[in-house]
């Protein structure tokens, strides 16, 4: 691909414009192509109709200069910058489906002001301020009467297979999304589900039916009537799926959500140090970006985010980001994005020439790391050395909040009661030593009543 | 043969005219699949069948809960 005009790798599908970089800031060129729809966006109303809602990105229009592309060009936007780019994969159920609710809203505003979306794929959703927002501001496009919704199928794939394969079967199948980037195939989706499936007829509908209408009407040359669907029929189908979306749930029951974040490890005395520890820590290095690691539930990224600090809440546990995200709309935070990533596996880059989608580090890197109760999981239950994680978090991090657990706490006693003792070099003595190589230690605190010590760390400038 | 031609190219050039308007969409870069778009216009047409069904049935109790409850008044007033 041309790359001269700093366009993003992930910015090409789109012929009415692309997204690119100049000095560090985000801009989007408008191709001449576009030019009807952009006026109609703007004039029809609709564009503030969107933005006065929080549902669509504001953005400026910048200068025709700024491209280095001039032959299309209408012109130049520059987007509100988006704190963190996160992808489907990453979201809990509940973020999938406040996106997914999010993206047919749109939909039925747009056509009330006289336009459609010309795609629904949900990477179209990033989360600002605690909340799903659409950010291709050239996904509108005039409707044409009688003209079916051309994205129904990319919905179903990006929103409704996931959704309700995680609902039916496990909540993490979500992460399926990772291997799907164009979502979910509807006859894997549909292969998938529990028989249950087939007492849902909205399910049967935009599953099954769907699924098999792509080969059933694979080789028909119908055009012209055939292919015509009044706007009733298309806001039948948005009710439609708006209502099966709505009443998915995650089959969980109320012990397993109380379950989480009870830590028999900690007395409330030395809990409360851990805290304020933290929370010292935090203020001496007066971070913009905070990514919390092993974050459960939050617990401490609250600490960050309560001082206004954007926080980003990684767990490996889809029903922990679940309660984390639940827990930020129910309070209104708006300063935490949960996100469910691996560690052991953290997402890598994606889609065409591993350029579309970014891998975590290069999202990085972050201005502080915590990592709170998580290298004896990392280096005991995943056999990782410690000079391997330690050379993980000098890529993604300038600050690190480190928590060393040793081998005779209880945590780590009970992690080995199962298994053999390999890790002779697992020690407190040699993880600092190895994490010295990439940070220097500024500061470390024992936690009160508890074998654990808590260390403030600052990457080594070279 | 020569008529035979320009029927046929009659032919080409209606249907071409007639299926200018369903190539409108030059710069749609989605490809919808066309089974999707014929099953969407199915889908479409059965829930908005489905919906008018369900509003009348709603509207016919509605207006027998009124029509029942409305009596004793009657005869009440009677």
């Amino acid at each position: 691909m041309n790359n001269s005009d700093n366009r993003l790798p992930s910015s090409y599908r789109d012929p009415t414009g692309f997204v690119f970089l100049k000095k560090g800031a985000i801009y989007r060129q408008i191709n001449k192509v576009y030019k009807i729809n952009y006026e109609l966006l703007i004039n029809s109303g609709l564009y503030k109709r969107l933005v006065d809602s929080r549902l669509l990105i504001t953005h400026k229009e910048a200068s025709r200069k700024l491209s280095s592309v001039n032959t299309n060009l209408y012109k130049i936007i520059k987007p509100e910058p988006i704190a963190f780019i996160s992808y489907p994969y990453e979201w809990s159920f509940s973020q999938l489906k406040d996106a997914a609710l999010l993206t047919l809203k749109i939909q039925k505003i747009a056509l009330d002001y006289g336009m459609c979306l010309k795609d629904a794929n949900a990477y179209n959703i990033q989360f600002q301020n605690g909340k799903p927002i659409f950010i291709d501001t050239l996904s509108f496009e005039k409707y044409i009467e009688d003209q079916p919704w051309i994205a129904y199928k990319q919905y179903c794939q990006h929103f409704l297979a996931p959704l309700a394969l995680m609902a039916f079967n496990d909540v993490r199948l979500g992460k399926l999304l990772q291997s799907y980037l164009d979502g979910i195939p509807l006859d894997l989706a549909w292969s998938l589900l529990p028989p249950k499936k087939f007492l849902n007829f909205s399910l049967f509908l935009h599953i099954y039916l769907h699924a098999k209408s792509q080969s059933f009407f694979a080789s028909s040359k119908t055009s012209g009537k055939s292919r015509r669907l009044s706007k009733k029929g298309i806001l039948a189908i948005i009710d439609s799926l708006e209502n099966i979306i709505k009443n998915l749930k995650l089959n969980i029951d109320k012990t397993q959500w109380s379950n989480y974040y009870i830590d028999i490890h900690y007395s409330t005395e030395s809990l409360n140090h851990k805290k304020q520890i933290v929370e010292n820590f935090i203020i001496k290095t007066s971070p913009k970006c905070v990514w919390d690691l092993g974050a459960n539930t939050g617990l401490f990224s609250r600490i960050a985010s309560k001082k206004g600090i954007q926080v980003i809440s990684f767990d490996v546990d889809a029903l922990a980001v679940e309660k984390n995200y639940l827990e930020c709309i129910n309070k209104k935070e708006t300063k935490i994005l949960p996100l469910i990533i691996d560690l052991t596996n953290p997402s890598p880059p994606q889609g065409f020439a591993l350029e579309e989608r970014l891998s975590l580090i290069e999202r990085g890197p972050a201005d502080l790391v915590l990592a709170l109760a998580l290298v004896h999981h990392l280096a005991i239950s995943y056999n990782i050395p410690l000079s391997l994680i330690s050379n993980f978090f000098r890529k993604i991090c300038k600050w690190l909040i480190i928590e060393f657990v040793p081998k005779d706490d209880e945590k780590v006693k009970q992690m080995l009661l199962s298994r053999e003792d390999v890790f002779d070099t697992y020690n407190q003595q040699n993880f600092e030593k190895l994490f010295s190589k990439n940070f220097k230690i500024i500061e470390k605190i024992n936690i009160k009543n508890s074998k654990r010590t808590i260390y403030l760390m600052k990457k080594h400038e070279n | 043969m020569k008529r035979n031609k320009k029927v046929f190219l009659s032919i080409i050039f209606f249907l071409t005219i007639f299926l200018l308007p369903t190539q409108k969409p030059a710069y749609a870069y989605l490809d919808p699949g066309t089974g999707s778009l014929i099953f969407q216009v199915l889908a479409g047409v059965l829930l908005t069948i489905i919906y008018i069904i369900k509003r009348s049935y709603k509207n016919i109790k509605k207006f027998l809960t009124r029509l029942l409850s409305r009596k004793p008044k009657e005869k009440s007033d009677e």
